[in-house]
């Protein structure tokens, strides 16, 4: 701690943490990624799981907001899922895809300010069952509100979406659509990421009194989480609407509020591209590894037990040590290898 | 200058703190001692918002608004905690950014709309930041996520963390404890410069040397109330505290 | 009127289940600090094993009760040997997920080994009504309410009189120093999983009779549960029996003088409502934080 700080690899500071540019590479690195992906695959069916994957990993990114870095225990995912469907569906009948996304991202977050507020004050567990009882509520909606979703919650000829005249009308141009989109979204994460947001986030999430007692909005910070994450459920709802051009209410239940925690979970829970590694497993799996596809719930079970025991940081922590490792052993620098002697953080475990 | 005026803090129907009050002038410092269960972290608990509590408490003449931690936070009250409560996953230089006062551009505004504003309060957030981490000798360890440092070392970082907001009082729950000679006497040094640039100082420790050492005034708590005070030598000759003491044992 | 006492006696024979529901999750959250999501699929599972006993075996309806109580009481065992007792020590979200994980790894036992069929339970007191004024009132939702006044006033005695009770509440009021006293952690929290395991299945025997038996079937009781849990503010067991009969009527006779098109969301609006006004429930009371 004498001036000779300079030699020391961690004293290095150069600029603040928010400089960082790696996580806008990474957005890029996705979108070439996934239009390879897009460009190489060609069946309908390998279409189909493409967007599925894009579709989930909007949720997820969403759910990072409000679990990962709100630290907010909740189900209310998959019921945001399904506003944002039933919600753009309803408005685009006779607008647009346009008005049908604009509807979903403005109700979703209507509606999820006015659920955290009314719920705002109860702690974390209370919380967690708030938004079990929200998901059972909307799910009870969309199947009787006839109004507002259709028959029974169940909604046909969907239109497809458009754009300035260009329509999307074919599985190949959903899928850029749906590139494109996860893009936005991950891009907006990124920008968080690369803000004074994310350590505060992460402080009310950890330690909410604290964070008070050092100034911080707690109370703000959390209620802007959960309508942020949300508003991309919402989103990501309004997608597979017009994608699939039919909803009902068998793909928002409470089942998929948990499949949206393993995505999570599995990905890593603390890093922004947890939920999209996670969402590839969810996906795909089940449908290229039949022993999963056949023991779906006791393989996502136990994968969840397994994952908070065993690897807690998710498969992104996994590739992270293990990358670490490899740079390690490269390097030669005594004052790193003595660094290396510190406790390993990404063995601390839960929060 | 704070003035704490009839602080109470009743749990149940046991009172943790009972009508205690004192001022703590600018550029003087206030040891707070008593035995263990006295009520000492409770009335720091109180005067922060962290604990429910009834009196009323102003800081340079404006009202503090009790039990509300932010605002009472953002009037100029600081604090540290009896054991250091640091964001174990965040670097240590993100530790001391967040307590910054000046918050522009840390919300969404900033991360989306505002970018080149946010970097520009950000830069001068993180200058600030970084002198605090070297004030208290840590300025090599900026990048290094907290649950990395030895306990001193923590409690070092929640002071910095506590000063970078420019408060006109500072809080210290037991700053001195868990740690050894050489880390007290430099805490001891920092303290006293920063007493030097006019804060208020209220300090509540068991190390006694290290109370007279700093405090101009001493305030003993027993079962929540105030059974002395007034200068160090003053208070020590106190028979009421001397049977505090020897009875604690 | 009829209506009403209709209505009135099924909306406490089902709030009669949820407060059973109700205390094996408030036991197991008292002894251990866990909020367990899968004690829905407990109830689901006991009601399946009666199936299967009486149906599939043909054994006697009380012998598939008995032996539906037993096994879940040792399969709440083995929940607390895989998906809690490893996790002990850590974080109270990593716990809560793990009880998630096991809700799912049930739930795909079930499908598994019963097939997604719905299928029914028998009542032992087979479709006997008693006739009040015009109001039919079915014998079993008599039986729900004898035997939950039984196990719920069988609880509450265990809880307040006996040592395993006194333990408990040790446990709930403060953890650290109850295990330092020399309760046995290890033992208390295989019993209070077997335990509540067990008082789900019986919620199962009792709630099967009255509906189809899907693998969903415990899934809306437990969370009625939560609800009661909440509102009844986790904390005294009276509190909670009185909210979950609360949350009985209100959603029969919702369902009866509102619309019952929307039956099953009037107790979370009530639970949803009442904590916007009460964050800490309605008997319980602000623990504040600790720090």
């Amino acid at each position: 701690m004498t001036p000779e700080v300079v030699s020391d690899p961690v004293s290095r500071v150069r600029r603040p943490p928010v400089y960082g540019r790696h996580q806008f590479l990474g957005v890029a690195g996705f979108i070439v990624f996934a239009s390879i992906l897009a460009t190489v695959l060609d069946s309908a069916y390998n279409y189909g799981l493409l967007s599925s994957w894009l579709t989930m990993s909007i949720l997820g990114l969403g759910f990072y907001l409000v679990f990962g870095l709100g630290g907010q225990f909740a189900f209310s995912q998959a019921a945001f899922f399904g506003l944002g469907a039933y919600s753009s569906a309803w408005a685009s009948r006779s607008t647009s895809f346009g008005w049908g996304l604009l509807a979903a991202i403005v109700i979703g977050a209507a509606v999820a300010l006015l659920f955290s507020l009314l719920v705002f004050r109860t702690n974390q567990f209370y919380f967690a069952i708030t938004t079990l009882a929200f998901s059972q509520i909307a799910l009870v909606v969309f199947r009787e509100f006839d109004a507002f979703t259709g028959s029974g919650g169940e909604v046909i000829g969907i239109r497809k979406p458009d754009a300035f005249g260009y329509q999307f009308n074919t599985d190949v141009r959903i899928v850029w659509l749906l590139i494109g989109a996860v893009g936005v979204a991950l891009f907006l994460v990124a920008m968080i990421e690369r803000s004074p947001l994310r350590r505060e986030a992460l402080a009310v999430h950890a330690q909410p009194t604290v964070a008070a007692t050092l100034g911080m909005p707690t109370g703000r910070l959390r209620l802007l989480m959960f309508v942020l994450g949300s508003s991309f459920a919402a989103v990501a709802g309004s997608l597979q609407a017009h994608r699939s051009g039919f909803i009902s209410t068998e793909g928002f239940s409470v089942a998929l509020a948990i499949d949206i925690f393993l995505i999570l979970l599995l990905g890593g829970v603390s890093s922004m591209w947890g939920p999209i590694v996670g969402a590839a497993f969810v996906v795909v799996a089940p449908e290229k590894l039949r022993f999963i596809g056949n023991y779906r719930g006791m393989v996502y079970g136990i994968l969840l037990i397994l994952v908070i025991v065993v690897f807690p940081k998710g498969l992104v922590g996994l590739f992270e040590t293990g990358w670490n490792r490899i740079r390690r052993r490269q390097s030669t620098d005594p004052e790193i290898l003595g660094d290396s002697s510190a406790p390993d953080p990404s063995l601390e475990v839960g929060r | 200058m704070l003035s704490a005026n009839g602080i109470t803090v009743r749990f149940g129907g046991v009172v943790a703190v009972d009508n205690v009050s004192f001022d703590v002038p600018d550029g003087t410092t206030l040891g707070l001692i008593g035995p263990n269960g006295s009520g000492k972290s409770t009335f720091l608990n109180a005067l922060t918002g962290v604990v429910p509590s009834t009196g009323t408490a102003s800081l340079d003449g404006r009202r503090l608004p009790l039990g509300k931690p932010r605002s009472t936070r953002r009037a100029g009250l600081a604090r540290t905690f009896q054991t250091p409560q640091n964001f174990g996953e965040l670097s240590c230089i993100e530790n001391v950014l967040l307590a910054d006062s000046d918050r522009r551009f840390t919300g969404l505004t900033g991360a989306w709309l505002a970018r080149p504003s946010m970097w520009r309060s950000e830069r001068a957030r993180w200058k600030r930041a970084l002198d605090h981490l070297e004030l208290v000798g840590l300025g090599a360890h900026a990048e290094q996520p907290a649950s990395l440092l030895s306990y001193g070392q923590q409690r070092m970082l929640e002071l910095a963390r506590s000063l970078v907001g420019t408060p006109s009082i500072l809080l210290l729950d037991e700053p001195s404890a868990g740690l050894n000679a050489t880390e007290t006497a430099e805490l001891g040094r920092i303290l006293l410069d920063v007493r030097d640039r006019g804060l208020a100082l209220l300090i509540v420790d068991h190390k006694i040397d290290f109370i007279d050492s700093l405090c101009d005034t001493i305030v003993v708590l027993q079962l929540g109330r105030v059974v002395a005070s007034g200068a160090p030598s003053e208070v020590w000759k106190d028979p009421v505290v001397v049977e505090a003491y020897l009875g604690e044992g | 009127m009829d209506r009403f006492i209709s209505l009135f006696t099924i909306g406490i024979a089902q709030g009669a289940i949820i407060a059973i529901v109700a205390l094996g999750f408030l036991l197991i959250y008292k002894a251990t600090g866990v909020v367990n999501f899968a004690q829905g699929d407990l109830v689901t599972l006991g009601a399946y094993v009666a199936v299967w006993a009486s149906t599939e075996r043909g054994w006697p309806l009380g012998v598939a009760y008995l032996l539906a109580i037993v096994v879940l009481f040792v399969v709440g065992i083995v929940l607390e040997r895989f998906a809690y007792a490893p996790l002990r020590g850590r974080s109270i979200h990593v716990v809560v997920i793990s009880t998630l994980g096991a809700a799912l790894v049930i739930r795909a036992i079930i499908l598994k080994w019963m097939g997604p069929t719905p299928t029914r339970l028998a009542s032992p007191l087979g479709f006997d009504v008693i006739t009040v004024g015009k109001a039919r009132i079915p014998k079993q939702n008599l039986l729900i309410i004898g035997l939950t006044v039984i196990s719920v006033g069988g609880t509450m005695l265990v809880f307040n009189m006996t040592q395993f009770g006194r333990q408990v509440r040790a446990l709930a009021s403060d953890r650290v120093t109850a295990m330092l006293q020399g309760i046995r952690a290890t033992r208390m929290s295989m019993l209070t999983f077997g335990l509540s395991a067990a008082m789900s299945a019986l919620a199962g025997v009792l709630i099967a009779p009255t509906r189809a038996v899907t693998v969903d079937l415990g899934f809306s009781v437990m969370l009625y549960a939560f609800a009661a849990a909440i509102l009844g503010g986790m904390g005294r067991l009276g509190g909670v029996v009185v909210a979950a009969i609360a949350i009985g009527l209100v959603r029969q006779l919702g369902s009866g003088y509102i619309n019952a098109d929307y039956a099953e969301i009037y107790p979370f609006i009530l639970m949803l409502v009442v904590l916007a006004a009460r964050p800490e429930g309605l008997f319980g009371h602000d623990t504040g934080s600790r720090l």
